[in-house]
């Protein structure tokens, strides 16, 4: 048994088999029960046959209008389709080992590939191009014409895990999911539309796991958990009972949703705490609600840049916004304006995790190019009497800054004779976080984006695979930026909220609320289980805490201060509600 | 088992059209063929493991052949790549 540590999207417990999916799914990995092999060798005959046709067909063509000497080079590939290192080796991995008729013949074409890159010979690497091609092609005869991923799911025993480098939103639409326990991905985020349709159907996800389809191998078993991340292969008894129990926390949760929902979040001592939703996709909004959510903590509306380029315009965005804004109404809903640079790239598939770090972002880019900022604005303030509508304003670093954005709201306002709404700062800038007194001056609210301070504060790319430095949440680098944007905006009486993945999690929003925060807003399933865990947070505990932490030298040693809290919250997000 | 020495003539070596020409003559015999050069020995009906053995020309070759037209297929094979293959 080893685990394995990835980034959890979606939240949930699952165990099952692997089903490994490379190159974007267009490759496919499983083991074969016995009685699959005969026709997978089957599948494997047919892929010959039908690129036999194909490359005579070529040949012959070749012969006609350019000259037989050229043709010779099909009649070579022909006879590399019968080679016995090739086709016979391929079917004889899936007799002896099992291996589906793509797999068997992805490892045979690998193992050729390295005799020929072993040789080491310039005049015999050229050679190589004549059997990729030929390897590619009868690759793609396999399933013809088929998502391979699509058409597996289906002939397939469930339980399975779906592991993939990359699963483009095109292929997971057309997956039936509910053959589909879970999904490990080598690459995505929380907001890679993969991971929120996953979300959206209650599968739990890890991504982030680099190495996933090479160190997972198909027909493992495995259990992974959504929400830590982590992915456990061949799981002993032990963890298998480790599992039954997150899921009962899950269920749990579920169970008493209903009473819940309307109950409000407090702690043991009967401080009132905000729980808000972030929303990813318009689309979800359901399921915010019926998370109990207080309202729309952040709605990221770049996703509609994402979408389709028409999906932009003014009426577009209109129609969006009022559509929210009515489903929530009376509960209050933040957009925060276009979080990019103008070089977004636009393919729904890989604009995935990297947005520009730096650079033409957020507020800078709406002031500079003010032309789509103007547009979203007049939007907005069009919706906005559809609900509760709070703008919030990205990437802001300084006071000034915000005036001036203050300045062409309002003035946008004029001309449309609307009504004005509420319009807070991201404080997600060192920068912003240790001026919110100043920004206080032009923000009516402030949202922490913890994921880009954390980030900016240790100078490192959590995105990145190899990372050059600490991304640790419970520093005491963060805690102490924290409690002083906590303090400052008290002092200010601003109101403050945290959005970012820390306040979904239970440890983190002990700490949270021992610096002073009071709002939260997360993924929406997070929400019922805060709401149980903080019934068994003590505020005034938690501030003790919360100050010993502060004085930690390590993330790890803030960590251990945190874990008796934590421990007890986990567990009382366990038991049922009291009815 | 019949074998017999063969050197490579033509330019190019035992390149993918020749591989094919060689590979194409040695389907027609019933024999298992091997061609060896050094320690290295493959099948003589894959064109893959021919052009592993990646002999360009000057390379001496062993062809060898076991079954019922053993003697005829060596025959026919050496004679092959003595021609060159059918190549300059």
């Amino acid at each position: 048994m080893t685990t394995l540590t990835g980034r959890g999207v979606a939240p949930g417990t699952a165990v099952g088999r692997a089903v490994v999916a490379v190159r974007e799914a267009r490759q496919v990995r499983y083991r074969l029960a016995a009685n699959g092999v005969e026709r997978e060798r089957q599948r494997l005959r047919t892929a010959r046959e039908r690129t036999r046709l194909e490359l005579e067909e070529i040949s012959s063509r070749i012969s006609r209008t350019v000259g037989p000497a050229q043709a010779a080079i099909f009649a070579a590939q022909l006879l590399m389709l019968d080679d016995p290192l090739l086709t016979k080796r391929a079917d004889e991995l899936i007799r002896t080992e099992r291996l589906n008729a793509d797999w068997a013949l992805e490892r045979a074409i690998d193992e050729l590939h390295q005799v020929f890159a072993r040789e080491g010979d310039a005049w015999l690497r050229d050679r190589v191009g004549d059997f990729a091609d030929v390897g590619g092609r009868l690759q793609g005869n396999v399933r013809p014409g088929r998502d391979p991923l699509v058409e597996l799911i289906q002939e397939l025993e469930p339980p399975l895990i779906i592991v993939a480098d990359e699963l483009p939103p095109s292929v997971a639409a057309q997956l039936d999911w509910s053959r589909v326990r879970g999904l490990v991905c080598a690459v995505g985020s929380p907001t890679h539309h993969t991971v929120i349709l996953a979300r959206s159907l209650g599968v739990p996800a890890v991504v982030g796991l680099g190495s996933a389809t090479q160190v997972l191998m198909p027909g493992q078993m495995l259990a992974i958990d959504g929400t830590t991340g982590e992915v456990v292969v061949d799981p002993s008894d032990d963890a298998m009972d480790r599992w039954r129990r997150r899921g009962e926390i899950a269920e749990a949760a579920l169970r008493g949703l209903d009473e819940l929902r309307t109950r409000p979040a407090m702690t043991a001592d009967g401080v009132r705490i905000r729980l808000e939703a972030n929303l990813e996709m318009a689309e979800e909004v359901a399921r915010v609600r019926d998370a109990g959510a207080e309202g729309i903590g952040l709605y990221r509306s770049e996703f509609l840049l994402d979408a389709h380029p028409e999906s932009a315009s003014e009426d577009a965005q209109l129609e969006t916004y009022r559509t929210l804004l009515e489903a929530m109404r009376p509960l209050p809903v933040t957009i925060r304006t276009f979080d990019t640079g103008e070089e977004r790239r636009v393919s729904p598939a890989r604009s995935s995790g990297h947005r520009q770090r730096f650079g033409l972002r957020g507020i800078r880019a709406a002031l500079q190019n003010d032309q789509r900022f103007r547009t979203q604005i007049r939007a907005l303030l069009r919706a906005a009497d559809a609900g509760s509508l709070r703008i919030l304003l990205p990437f802001v670093t300084t006071s000034e800054e915000l005036r001036q954005a203050r300045a062409l709201i309002a003035e946008i306002g004029r001309d449309l004779g609307a009504n004005p709404v509420p319009v807070g700062a991201m404080i997600e800038v060192p920068a912003a976080a240790l001026t919110v007194d100043h920004l206080a001056a032009y923000a009516d609210f402030f949202s922490v984006g913890t994921n880009d301070l954390i980030q900016y504060t240790f100078a490192v790319d959590r995105t990145e695979e190899r990372r050059a430095g600490p991304y640790e949440p419970g520093a005491p680098a963060v805690l102490r930026l924290l409690r002083s944007i906590a303090l400052q905006g008290r002092r200010a009486r601003v109101d403050l909220s945290v959005c970012g993945e820390m306040a979904g999690d239970p440890m983190m929003v002990a700490l949270l609320v021992g610096l002073g925060f009071r709002s939260f807003s997360m993924t929406p399933a997070a929400i019922p289980i805060l709401k149980r865990a903080l019934a068994a947070l003590d505020s005034q505990e938690a501030a003790v805490m919360a100050r010993r932490a502060r004085q930690a030298h390590t993330a790890d040693m803030a960590r251990a201060i945190v874990e008796p809290l934590a421990a007890a919250m986990h567990r009382a997000a366990l038991t049922d509600p009291v009815s | 088992m019949t074998s017999r020495q063969v050197r490579v003539v033509n330019v190019l070596g035992l390149h993918a059209r020749a591989a094919a020409r060689f590979v194409k003559l040695a389907s027609q015999f019933q024999s298992q063929i091997k061609v060896t050069r050094g320690e290295r020995t493959m099948d003589g009906k894959s064109i893959l493991g021919l052009l592993l053995l990646s002999a360009a020309r000057g390379t001496d070759l062993g062809i060898s052949a076991d079954g019922p037209d053993e003697a005829e297929a060596v025959e026919a094979l050496c004679a092959l790549a003595a021609r060159g293959f059918e190549e300059s």
